[in-house]
């Protein structure tokens, strides 16, 4: 009995791993030039997004979707056709006080800026952006 | 007990796999075919500065006709005459399209000359200052395939995806060029996906 108890919770587990690795993981890294500047890194499952995203309240939630609407069905179309094409550089923006780079590596949207000030590095996986753009349609009115 | 075990196993093979497998595959098929917009911008002045965007025209294709706002609806943009100072831009374009080749547009002045020639199934624009004045150069060649594919749908509208795709038929090309002593631009198509 143990024993099936065990097996079955190690599926699950390997299953919620599979889960997890299939979804990818959202990474911030804010990295501050001074000396007592901020570090923060974060690594946060993508799987999570969904579930953090029922702690919002909703009028706040309705009101970004209300928002970003007319734009929400070209986030999908542009992720969904994103996560079709190969490693590229979309755009780079560099003068003197700033760098800034967008990319598509793998499966990820990643943003890169280097200031004066802070170095800014954000990767999120495609589908999580595509998945939160269907979530806000489906509460913002329809145009 | 192991059939569980094997099973739950397989199904996270599976879920890894799709993960972790498939999509290189179909990012090369993508690749082969695609064809890419490109623009440079550099500035002469302050070195290093500059701008480079890299965008497949599949996915252009695909995110305009999702953009509903204001004028632009469907991948269609509606023109209003009144608005273009009573220059009707639908009749401009489709007379330039069914007119035969030839130098339309020629000025010499002490500024800089302009050209605007029709040329083998293209719309080329010359722009010369002269080196007393702004030493500036532009050099525009557009396809008239795209400008056919611009006026393929109803009478006040643009067709941009029709556009867009005309323009992914097209060969290797460089569509803009902009040179003066402080910045260049550069507009092109190619099949790479990179700007270098």
């Amino acid at each position: 009995m143990l024993g099936k108890l065990m097996a079955g919770l190690a599926g699950g587990l390997a299953l919620a791993g599979a889960y997890v690795v299939h979804e990818g993981a959202i990474r911030i890294q804010v990295d501050q030039q001074s000396a007592k500047g901020l570090h923060r890194h974060l690594l946060v499952p993508a799987a999570l997004v969904p579930a953090a995203m029922m702690f919002v309240p909703e009028a706040t939630l309705r009101e970004a979707a209300t928002r970003a609407r007319p734009w929400l069905p070209a986030v999908r179309a542009a992720t969904e056709g994103l996560a079709r094409q190969p490693d590229c550089d979309l755009l780079e923006v560099r003068s003197a006080q700033e760098h800034v780079h967008v990319a598509k590596r793998g499966a990820l949207l990643v943003v890169e800026v280097e200031s004066l000030r802070e170095t800014v590095y954000v990767s999120v996986p495609l589908r999580t952006i595509n998945g939160v753009a269907h979530r806000l349609e489906s509460w913002s009115p329809a145009s | 007990m192991k059939l569980t075990t094997r099973s739950f196993s397989f199904a996270a093979l599976v879920l890894l796999t799709a993960a972790t497998g498939l999509s290189p595959i179909a990012s090369a098929q993508a690749a082969q075919t695609e064809r890419w917009l490109h623009v440079r911008v550099e500035n002469q002045v302050a070195k290093g500065e500059m701008v480079r965007v890299n965008l497949p025209l599949s996915l252009a294709e695909k995110v305009l006709p999702a953009i509903n706002k204001d004028r632009l609806h469907n991948g269609r943009i509606t023109i209003h005459e009144a608005e273009m100072n009573g220059v009707n831009l639908r009749a401009l374009l489709d007379a330039l399209r069914t007119t035969r080749d030839g130098e339309f547009v020629t000025v010499q002045g002490t500024s800089g000359d302009v050209r605007v020639v029709k040329q083998a199934g293209y719309l080329l624009v010359h722009v010369r200052g002269n080196k007393d004045a702004t030493n500036k150069r532009v050099e525009i060649r557009m396809p008239l395939t795209v400008v056919d594919a611009l006026l393929s749908s109803g009478s006040n509208e643009l067709d941009l995806v029709a556009a867009l795709r005309a323009l992914g038929a097209q060969g290797d090309t460089e569509l803009v060029s902009v040179k003066d002593e402080k910045s260049t631009v550069r507009i092109w198509l190619d099949s790479k996906n990179t700007s270098e």
